[in-house]
């Protein structure tokens, strides 16, 4: 059995969060969800267990990215999956500074989630 | 011998003074000097008058009546004496050939004469010799008896006369010489004794020398014979002797009657009628000595002719002199003389009465005539001339009198026409003079005099290069040299020259100098003409230079420039023209528009067109096609109505890059649009569809019999995974939740494809329904604006008024498509915008036919506009948006398309807080313009 990994959730589409956290805890992951950034950004701070975050970009307030980079400041080690709607997403500079490599970059919707789950746990050091 | 001369006329002292002059040069010098005089006289009418008149004799006057009657009296005069000189002459000659045969008459009188002496004398010879006492004598030899005998003959007759005397014995010796001792004869030639020859008992003459002189004689020789027997006793020789026979020429005289006779033996004087001293014997001895025989000779008052006789023993004849009294020649001239006088007298009268008759005659009328002209020449106004009797006069005088008013009108024309001349010689800006065929200064006027500060006096008779107006420049001085050389040969130069005028400031001189001929062909002076043309230079040097700065400026445009006259002819013609036709400026210069620049056909209309209304005539985005490419200019004609010259410029701006960017930016907006759209639309749709996918993919894990979890779950509901899977697979859930998950992702793949679209604009637009074009808008409307702007379409109504009836139009579907995309988003924002409208905002979409245009009408009751900004808002990127909210291309982009694209037109109209109708034109049959290329690629 692999490690209890913890992942957060930003999505401001509730029925993808929900079904995601459904998917990944049934993958053996703890999944915690936030609706927005803002409120991604207090999770982290407070809960320290996080391993890696799945990040939407387009988000009401402050986006993805701003999100990714000031987790990062907070977390340094904390691994990120992007999983966008925009299809002409292009990975800023500043993001893939933060850790992040076209590898982790996911377009909405994925045929098969189970794409996610692998990139998550490669992104966190698993290996098949 | 040629002669001329020269009157001059002083007006004011009424002074006239001629002079001849028979060298031709002397007279042109005096004739430049009276002509100096006239032009320097202070005031015309006091100037002397010049006649000048060349080549004639000057006529000694004579009055016509005393011409007529010399020339009559002397005609009739030599006529007369002719006549008379005639008839002397025909007498003289009458008179000359009567006494020439007087005179032959007379020598034939005088030789008879000499010959009948000389016969007398031997008769007397014979008579002597027939005595019977003389022939006894004879025989006896009694010389005495003999001399007695002979002196005792009885002698009659003087002119045969025995001056010798011999008597002779029958064998011829001399018995007695009884000849006169005067004569010293002592013998006889030897002829004369021989008495055998029958000559005896005849006479002759004959020649004897005796001491040192010619002896002449009448001898005769008579043969004494014894009667009784006839024998020959002896002889008698013996006659006169002629020289100074005084009886013989008084015999001749006597019987030739004549007044003298002169007889001449070897030039000598034999005999003599008068004193031998006498000037008549001299004449008549000198005639006989010169002239030939039976002439008439004719001197001191004598008339005169000889006739030769044969004299034996001498070589020369005599010559015998008759003369005559020369008084009948005298009688004659005499006569005659006195005819002369006569006739003399009668021509004096004749002379007296035709010039009595002229005087009363002629002298009249001429003198009238005479009159009439002095008072012509006098310069009396309008003389009158006095008609006379004779009608070849009154004619001359008629004649004259109209021709001393035309020449009257036409002195006084000459003479204003000079003061003219002079005025504006002295007083024209121009430079003049006058020089001799050799160059020399003759006169100049007071501008030339002036422009060096001279007097006339300084530069007169100076060779013209030598003169102070080339003091400054030996190269110019020649220059002149050569051009005033080549005028004496009859060339006309014209040159620019320099000259220092008298503040030592350099002129610049146009300068001519031109030839003047005389009717013979020959050079007779020059004409030195100079203007300074310094400030026409200086003008012109500016002139070049604005010339130069104006093209440099046109060159320096990136505008094809082309300046036109009024005639539409190219006079500029900068270097962007240059580059474009490949034609230089010099050769398009001239030319047409059309010839020049063929490639803008519609240029020349416009032309016209700015021509006649002066206004500015502006044609933008004229597309000329290239091999290559289309190219496109913005063509604007100026009238130039402000110039003294009419014309117009045009200027041609290539604004291909311009179209291009902004057929690009059209193009970019356009994707950016669709691909916003595209993105909004994969977004909207990728977000429900992962959800749903996802959610499909929980519930198929968690329906699974893998996990462990759903195991536990079932059997805490008191069933089992096993009996689960039965119940689904009995009703068909698997399959449902597969066809679930392969329609997911076939909706992704869709999405995909639109993400994929992108369209280019067609060259050549099909026609498309319009109302199709508005509803897809305004579906692709209700799905991008909710992404972006937050707001939602569907709680705003939209009305579709659209009529029927009206047909496709050509048009580009995207274009069209993004345009009333961009219409409608602006028509939600404006709604956004207004507090009022938020909660029942209305668009409504109008479309309708009007005439051939299609009308489409996007109103709204948003916000609106105030005046200001509905100036502003087609500028491109002006956006009443917050930054990052929208380009503010998209009016300017719709407006670009309408009417660029489609040749149609796009209105706005706006009331603040009440809201805003946009309304669209576009031509049914399309837009008329040449196709544009795609420039979207």
């Amino acid at each position: 059995m692999a490690l209890e990994w913890t992942v957060l959730i930003v999505d401001d589409e509730g029925p993808i969060r929900s079904s995601l956290s459904d998917f990944l805890e049934d993958d053996g992951f703890i999944t915690i969800q936030a609706e927005s950034a803002e409120e991604g950004l207090s999770i982290v701070k407070n809960n320290p267990e996080i391993n890696a975050a799945v990040v939407d970009i387009r988000l009401p307030g402050e986006d993805g990215n701003a999100f990714i980079l000031q987790a990062h400041a907070i977390r340094p080690d904390m691994k990120f999956i992007i999983y966008t709607g925009s299809t002409d997403y292009s990975l800023p500079a500043s993001v893939r500074k933060a850790g992040v490599d076209p590898a982790q970059v996911l377009h909405k919707p994925l045929q098969d989630i189970a794409t996610l789950t692998t990139a998550i746990r490669r992104a966190l050091g698993e290996t098949d | 011998m040629l002669e001329y001369s020269l009157t001059i006329r002083f007006q004011c002292v009424h002074l006239s003074v001629r002079a001849l002059f028979r060298r031709q040069g002397v007279f042109e010098q005096a004739l430049i000097v009276c002509e100096k005089m006239a032009f320097s006289a202070p005031q015309k009418d006091d100037g002397p008058i010049i006649k000048i008149a060349s080549n004639m004799n000057t006529p000694r006057t004579i009055r016509l009546p005393t011409l007529l009657t010399l020339y009559l009296g002397l005609s009739m005069g030599l006529l007369s004496v002719g006549l008379l000189i005639w008839s002397y002459h025909t007498s003289h000659v009458a008179l000359e050939q009567q006494m020439l045969s007087t005179f032959k008459q007379r020598h034939v009188i005088v030789r008879d004469g000499l010959h009948a002496s000389m016969r007398e004398v031997a008769l007397h010879l014979d008579a002597m010799g027939g005595d019977r006492a003389f022939q006894q004598a004879l025989q006896e030899r009694d010389e005495n008896t003999l001399l007695a005998l002979i002196e005792a003959f009885p002698h009659n007759n003087s002119e045969s006369a025995l001056d010798l005397l011999f008597v002779l014995k029958e064998d011829g010796s001399i018995i007695l010489n009884a000849t006169s001792p005067l004569f010293g004869l002592e013998d006889l030639p030897g002829g004369l004794k021989d008495l055998s020859t029958p000559a005896q008992n005849a006479s002759v003459l004959k020649a004897f020398h005796v001491q040192g002189k010619d002896l002449l004689a009448c001898v005769g020789s008579v043969k004494i014979k014894d009667k009784k027997t006839g024998r020959v006793l002896g002889a008698l020789i013996g006659g006169p002797v002629l020289n100074d026979n005084f009886g013989f020429v008084e015999m001749i005289r006597d019987k030739a009657q004549v007044m003298d006779v002169v007889l001449l033996h070897k030039g000598e004087v034999v005999a003599f009628s008068c004193q031998v001293d006498s000037g008549v014997t001299q004449t008549l001895s000198n005639m006989g000595r010169t002239s030939d025989p039976l002439e008439l000779h004719v001197a001191d008052g004598i008339v005169a002719s000889y006739q030769e006789l044969r004299v034996q023993d001498s070589d020369r004849p005599l010559k015998v002199c008759l003369s005559d009294d020369g008084i009948i020649w005298d009688r004659l001239a005499q006569a005659f003389l006195g005819k002369l006088a006569v006739m003399v007298i009668a021509c004096a009268l004749v002379i007296l009465l035709n010039m009595f008759v002229f005087r009363r005659i002629i002298s009249k009328p001429v003198n009238a005539m005479m009159e009439y002209f002095h008072a012509i020449s006098s310069g009396r106004e309008d003389p009158e001339f006095r008609e006379g009797g004779i009608e070849e006069f009154n004619v001359i005088g008629q004649a004259a009198g109209d021709m001393v008013k035309s020449l009257r009108i036409a002195d006084k024309n000459l003479v204003e026409s000079e003061r003219k001349f002079h005025a504006l010689f002295d007083n024209s800006f121009q430079f003049m003079g006058l020089l001799d065929r050799e160059g020399r200064l003759l006169e100049t006027n007071q501008a030339s005099l002036d422009a060096v500060g001279c007097g006339l006096e300084d530069v007169q008779g100076i060779f013209f290069w030598e003169t102070p107006w080339w003091r400054h420049d030996a190269e110019e001085a020649q220059r002149i040299k050569e051009c005033v050389l080549k005028a004496g040969e009859g060339v006309f130069s014209r040159i620019d020259v320099t000259s220092l005028n008298s503040l030592d400031e350099l002129r610049y001189i146009d300068f001519s100098i031109k030839p003047i001929f005389s009717k013979d062909g020959q050079v007779s002076v020059l004409i030195p003409e100079g203007r300074d043309i310094t400030e026409i230079r200086d003008a012109q040097q500016t002139m070049r230079n604005l010339r130069l700065l104006l093209q440099n400026i046109l060159d320096s445009m990136p505008s094809i420039v082309v300046g036109l006259d009024a005639y539409k002819k190219i006079t500029h013609w900068n270097r962007q023209a240059e580059n474009h036709s490949g034609i230089s400026a010099e050769k398009a210069r001239g030319r047409s528009l059309g010839e020049t620049l063929p490639e803008f056909p519609l240029l020349s209309d416009s032309v016209n067109s700015a021509l006649e209304t002066r206004k500015i005539v502006k044609n933008e985005r004229v597309v000329v096609l290239t091999e290559s490419k289309a190219r496109y200019f913005d063509c604007t004609v100026f009238p130039l109505t402000a110039s003294e010259t009419y014309g117009a410029v045009v200027r041609l701006d290539e604004v291909t890059d311009r179209v291009n960017l902004e057929q690009s930016m059209v193009n970019t907006e356009k994707m950016a649009s669709l691909g916003g759209l595209a993105a909004g639309m994969a977004h909207e749709i990728n977000n429900p569809l992962a959800g749903m996918i996802q959610n499909a993919q929980v519930i198929s894990n968690r329906l699974s019999t893998k996990l462990p979890q759903n195991h536990a779950a079932a059997q805490e509901c008191g069933t089992s995974m096993e009996a689960i899977q039965q119940y689904m697979d009995k009703r068909g859930v698997l399959r449902m939740f597969a066809s679930l998950m392969k329609s997911g992702g076939q909706a992704a793949r869709i999405i995909d494809n639109i993400l994929m679209f992108a369209r280019d604009k067609a060259s050549i637009y099909k026609p498309h329904d319009l109302n199709d074009l508005m509803d897809r808008s305004i579906k692709l409307a209700a799905a991008d604006f909710r992404v972006k702007t937050h707001i939602d379409l569907k709680k705003i109504k939209i009305i579709r008024d659209f009529s029927e009836g009206c047909p496709p139009v050509p048009c580009d579907p995207g274009g069209m498509q993004l345009v009333f995309l961009n219409l409608i988003k602006n028509a939600a924002q404006a709604i956004a915008d207004s507090p009022t409208a938020r909660k029942n905002g209305v668009i409504r979409l109008k479309q309708a036919k009007e005439a051939d245009m299609a009308l489409i009408e996007i109103e709204d009751n948003g916000i609106g506009m105030t005046k200001d900004l509905q100036k502003r808002v087609f500028e491109p990127f002006f956006t009443t948006r917050p930054t990052g909210r929208g380009t503010g291309l998209g009016l300017s982009v719709s407006y670009f398309v309408v009417t660029q694209d489609h040749g149609g037109d796009l209105t706005l109209a706006s009331q603040p807080g009440k809201g805003t109708v946009i309304t669209i034109c576009l031509p049914l049959v399309g837009k008329s313009a040449l196709p544009i290329e795609d420039a979207g690629g």
